[in-house]
């Protein structure tokens, strides 16, 4: 009983498969089916019907795929091959609708929405909406309605116009006070790309920073250099001095009291933190909150966060250390400068390890020939050390072993772009014909949907590493230190000869769709049939 | 590698014992159980011999109630190549993995 219906169910699977396959392959079919009667054991009948199911699947897989993509070749070989017309649509429908299915997946949207944003040269730009959220008026409105302070602050960091970003953060502060650190993303804001007189605002922004958390090293340096910018750039403004050379202007900082009173003040400050695992925490709350996915927006936007300024913290740094008066001064000085050097090395960002690193063995270097006999060998110790660390790599080696699977999730997303349009255009042309059937247009459009399934599928593969990296990123548990490194594999995105070019992706599009059109203009002309010949009257 | 067939233990496997009765007809399911192939295996192989020529096929005459078998045989020039091949894989050590005598149909 168990072997007839095994059998008998076998058989009709085997049969119901056998029709999804292409003729020359059906005969094969038939042969491994038939040969169901011959076998005795229910078990070794269910094993063989299964492998004979899994030889059809990857014939049926392998004629979707390659078969979709030269859709045409099943348009022309139809009759040859016994595939009838019917039986070449429903493929491509198939096709199509598995194509549209990666849609449904997270990581593959992800990984388009990753693609499109390589291709849109604003989001390079370092412009701040990060989210692309077109309604920041809206969400203002709801934001102030609710009190939400954090969508207050996000607001204010990603507001384009600095006066309404100040008010954006006023509020949020004014709500919650945690939040005052956004006032240090707003002062590096308001202190570039002077056009005129430097926003004033800054030294207020830069006083309520060190109210609130008066420990924290950065909110000195962010105040030294900003007031020092806004005294060259009055000076400058006002004729007083021309615009120097480098090396000037840092002698000019050096000579200056109060960004000298602020270093002091800065360097023995109990802690350092530049607020990126702030700015993180709420790039990533918000993210979630609106439901935007797109990681490559917010990595651009956590490589915008301000950093102090390294070239002041290195220059008072060896102002201090060549100014000290005498022995025991000196010892004074180097210790202030390591200890403020390995405060800033704990920072969430390499680049500020590394400076912090600079600045400590500096302090080290100078300390060694002063210490105690005994000290010697632990300083000798430690200089090794931060110089083994200090010479290597910086950067994460994922993001080069990744590169080429971030050109193939790029390359494919143009394709299934210039698929869909072609689709389209074929669509077009199909409709402006008064649905009059055409071979060229069937045979443009399978290619399209062959090709689009194929670069759904390969960009789904591709990206998936990505994915993982991402998600692992944007999990809330994982820390500032771990998460920008992750997200920073997103950097192998970018497709350079694109970029160079700095053209917006609506062009692309256009520049696409136009060649599609004219391809398709090519095809259809080519496969225009003859006009008809004049009738032969018969003389007889 | 001979004529784009990828000479794996499998195919040798299959030679084999085409070769040992190389002028009588044989069903898929008994190489199966002569090999101890599977037939997720078996049966690209026999796709890829008789796409390059070295089997060939016919379908028995149908018996009432019951379908048609598929048989399989070495053509000449897939037996002069099938023993170059198998002679050449047993002297560099190959033993095929085939099942005992006894259980052959």
């Amino acid at each position: 009983m168990n072997q007839k219906v095994i059998c008998c169910a076998s058989q009709k699977m085997l049969h119901g498969l056998l029709c999804w396959t292409p003729a020359r392959f059906r005969e094969w079919g038939t042969a491994m089916a038939a040969e169901l009667e011959a076998i005795d054991h229910p078990v070794e009948l269910l094993h063989w019907s299964l492998g004979c199911v899994g030889i059809i699947l990857r014939q049926a897989i392998w004629n979707i795929c390659l078969g979709a993509c030269c859709g045409a070749w099943f348009w022309i070989t139809a009759k040859e091959e016994g595939i009838s017309v019917r039986n070449a649509r429903m493929i491509a429908v198939s096709a199509l609708l598995i194509a549209l299915g990666f849609f449904l997946a997270p990581s593959f949207r992800q990984g388009m929405s990753v693609a499109a944003d390589t291709l849109d040269y604003a989001s390079w730009s370092h412009r701040d909406n990060s989210t692309g959220e077109r309604e920041p008026e809206r969400l203002r409105i709801n934001a102030e309605r609710e009190r939400d302070a954090r969508m207050l602050a996000y607001l204010a960091i990603h507001e384009d116009r600095l006066d309404l970003a100040a008010q954006d953060a006023d509020h949020a502060v004014a709500i919650d006070p945690r939040w005052t650190w956004v006032y240090y993303v707003l002062i590096y804001r308001g202190t570039k790309n002077w056009s005129s007189r430097p926003n004033l605002q800054t030294a207020l922004w830069a006083k309520k920073l060190r109210e609130w958390d008066p420990q924290n090293a950065v909110n000195y340096l962010v105040d030294a250099d900003t007031n020092y910018r806004i005294t060259e750039k009055n000076q400058v403004l006002d004729g007083k001095r021309p615009r120097g050379r480098y090396v000037r202007y840092v002698d000019q900082r050096t000579g200056n009291r109060p960004w000298m009173e602020m270093m002091a003040r800065a360097f023995d400050a109990p802690k350092y933190n530049s607020y990126f695992q702030e700015r993180f925490d709420l790039e990533r709350d918000v993210a979630r909150q609106l439901g935007s996915d797109r990681p490559l927006r917010l990595t651009i936007s956590m490589m915008s966060h301000p950093l102090p300024s390294v070239i002041g913290c290195s220059r008072y740094e060896r102002f201090i250390l060549s100014n000290a008066t005498n022995p025991p001064d000196l010892v004074q000085q180097t210790r202030r400068v390591i200890a403020f050097g390995e405060r800033m090395m704990a920072a969430d960002t390499e680049f500020e390890q590394f400076i912090g690193r600079s600045v400590a063995l500096d302090g080290y270097k100078k300390l060694q020939p002063m210490a105690a006999p005994a000290d010697q060998a632990f300083l000798g110790a430690r200089i090794v050390q931060l110089e083994i660390m200090q010479h290597a790599r910086i950067g994460s080696g994922i993001t080069l072993a990744l590169a080429m699977n971030a050109r193939i999730v790029e390359t494919c997303f143009v394709l299934i772009l210039l698929a869909a349009m072609t689709m389209a255009a074929s669509a077009a042309v199909f409709i402006f014909r008064r649905m009059r059937k055409s071979r060229a247009i069937g045979i443009v459009s399978y290619a399209a949907v062959g090709i689009m399934l194929l670069a759904s599928i390969v960009a789904f593969v591709a990206y998936l590493p990505y994915s993982q990296l991402v998600a692992q990123a944007m999990d809330s548990r994982t820390p500032v230190k771990v998460g920008l490194p992750l997200l920073g594999t997103l950097g192998s995105f970018g497709m350079t000869f694109l970029y160079s070019v700095k053209a917006h992706v609506y062009g692309w599009s256009i520049l696409l769709a136009l060649l599609s059109l004219a391809g398709l203009w090519l095809v259809v002309r080519q496969f225009r049939k003859p006009p008809a010949r004049p009738a032969v009257v018969s003389a007889g | 590698m001979g004529n784009g067939i990828r000479m794996s233990r499998q195919t040798l496997a299959v030679l084999v014992r085409l070769l040992a009765e190389p002028t009588s007809w044989r069903y898929g399911y008994d190489l199966s159980r002569e090999t101890v192939l599977k037939s997720g295996t078996l049966y690209p192989i026999l796709m890829r011999l008789t796409e390059n020529s070295w089997l060939e096929t016919r379908w028995e005459e149908a018996e009432p109630g019951r379908p048609p078998r598929h048989m399989y045989r070495l053509t000449t020039s897939g037996l002069q190549q099938a023993r170059r091949f198998v002679a050449e894989a047993k002297a560099r050590g190959f033993a095929p993995q085939l099942a005992p005598e006894g259980i052959r149909a």
